[in-house]
């Protein structure tokens, strides 16, 4: 567990979305979800699915790791699917009892929402497979800085700092529990208020341990002279490359042709 | 012949806002948040509670309003570019989620607990003013998950559901569970001022 969380969910590998630059993943993903909330029919569905396909094989993820990846949303996806089914009522009714009615529109409505939630799920995965924690927090700050986003320098250095906390606070606070149950404290049983009483020695403790790291943390940064994000150097840059203009190229002329599409084309209604 | 000092250093330093510590203890409070959402604790009525409310409302009351909606702001942009920190994963597919909306309400209660209790200098503080403070910042916190939580199940999902159906769903198992946390943040923030130097 302590290890998943500092590695996020990072597929390691050196394939085209890998090496392109968080900035052009962050901005891409954006658009290409712009263009997914643009189709309004399910047969235009299909384009999308090839364009998806194809970052998909750019990737280099196995399907298997992405199919991993959307587990803890099947539940909603079943549930979106199951009420779109009985509360929209549009056309043919296919089967009927009391009150709850399947309609031929309500399948396709329920289908459609669910192959949307499918296909955004997928593309904001690769986002994580593909790029480290602290590589997204780099792009990140830099894109909230070209968009005057006030203390951009300071979000992402907290970001960067809790992402080194963590581990170490589960592991301070399974600790302090074990040796709080050495000592007789029981977590497990009693009322409400017993349990909420029992919680103090463990988060006492775990406080004050907390605040001494973050003491010396500050004490060290303040020793090696950090003094924010003005005017400071970095050691990795990041750099768009060909590819990048590439990818920018590529989502910008998808999200063209779903709005044409919508508009004016109407391909598949 | 050239002045040394004119060539080294800059005219004016550049200014931080802020301490380091103060920058630090933010993170620190993002971590926490993120921290509170893996230890579940079995409670007799209710499935589990979560130690993450406690959390954002100990944010607000240490660190102020500003700091405190500052660790809460970063704990949401950490999840959504996809570090597994939420209680369910992280991604930006968690913009759609229904429960997003209480995420938001993180950084709003942290801000509003901070920004009623600056008004009062730290030493004066009793028990009763970080109660309050904190009960007002929950209500914050579920009046914008519920409200987020209307918006994306009717507009999102498409599915109409009447609001104060999903309004007493929401409230009827959470009002006790949230007021026994909110003792406990108040009882825990008056201990750890005297610990604490911002």
């Amino acid at each position: 567990m302590l290890k998943d969380i500092t590695i996020g969910q990072y597929y390691p590998g050196r394939s085209f979305l890998h090496r392109l630059d968080p900035r052009t993943k962050i901005i891409c993903l954006f658009l290409y979800m712009v263009g997914l909330f643009t189709v309004k029919e399910l047969q235009s569905f299909s384009y999308v699915l090839a364009f998806t396909a194809v970052i998909v094989a750019l990737s280099g993820v196995p399907l298997k790791t992405l199919a991993k990846g959307l587990k803890p949303m099947w539940l909603l996806m079943v549930l979106t699917l199951i009420l779109n089914f009985f509360m929209t009522s549009e056309g043919v009714i296919l089967w009927q009892w009391r009150f709850l009615k399947i309609s031929e529109g309500g399948i396709l409505k329920g289908i459609f929402m669910v192959v949307r939630l499918a296909l955004l799920l997928n593309v904001t995965a690769l986002l994580t497979l593909t790029t480290t924690p602290i590589l997204l927090t780099d792009g990140l700050e830099r894109i909230m800085k070209r968009c005057f986003i006030p203390m951009a320098h300071e979000l992402a250095m907290m970001m960067t700092i809790a992402l080194r906390f963590i581990p170490t606070l589960i592991e301070e606070t399974e600790r302090i529990m074990k040796a709080q149950i050495a000592r007789g404290a029981d977590f497990e049983t009693g009322g409400l208020m017993a349990k909420a009483k029992s919680l103090v020695p463990l988060l006492i403790p775990l406080f004050i341990s907390a605040f001494r790291r973050a003491d010396d943390l500050a004490m060290a940064m303040e020793a090696r002279c950090y003094r924010g994000g003005e005017g400071r150097t970095r050691m990795r840059q990041l750099r768009y490359q060909a590819g990048d203009g590439g990818a920018f190229i590529a989502v910008f002329c998808f999200l063209v042709f779903v709005i044409i599409d919508r508009f004016w084309l109407k391909l598949f209604v | 012949m050239k002045k040394i000092d004119q060539v080294s250093m800059p005219e004016k330093q550049a200014e931080f806002p802020w301490s380091i510590r103060q920058l630090i203890y933010c993170a620190l409070f993002t971590a926490l948040t993120a921290t509170g959402a893996f230890f579940k604790i079995p409670m007799p009525y209710f499935d589990y509670i979560t130690l993450q409310t406690l959390a954002v409302l100990l944010a607000g009351m240490l660190l102020g309003s500003r700091a405190g909606a500052l660790a809460q702001i970063a704990y949401v942009l950490l999840g959504l570019v996809g570090v597994p920190i939420f209680a369910g994963g992280g991604g930006f597919g968690y913009l759609l989620k229904p429960t997003f909306g209480y995420l938001i309400g993180f950084c709003l209660a942290a801000w509003l607990t901070g920004k009623l209790l600056d008004q009062r200098p730290r030493q004066e503080r009793k028990f009763i003013h970080y109660y309050l403070a904190g009960l007002a910042g929950l209500a914050a916190l579920y009046s914008l998950g519920i409200v987020y939580r209307w918006f994306i199940t009717n507009y999102i999902m498409e599915v109409s559901l009447p609001f104060w159906t999903l309004v007493l769903s929401c409230l009827s198992l959470e009002i006790p569970k949230d007021l026994l946390i909110c003792a406990l943040a108040a009882w825990l923030a008056r201990r750890l001022n005297k610990v604490i130097n911002l």
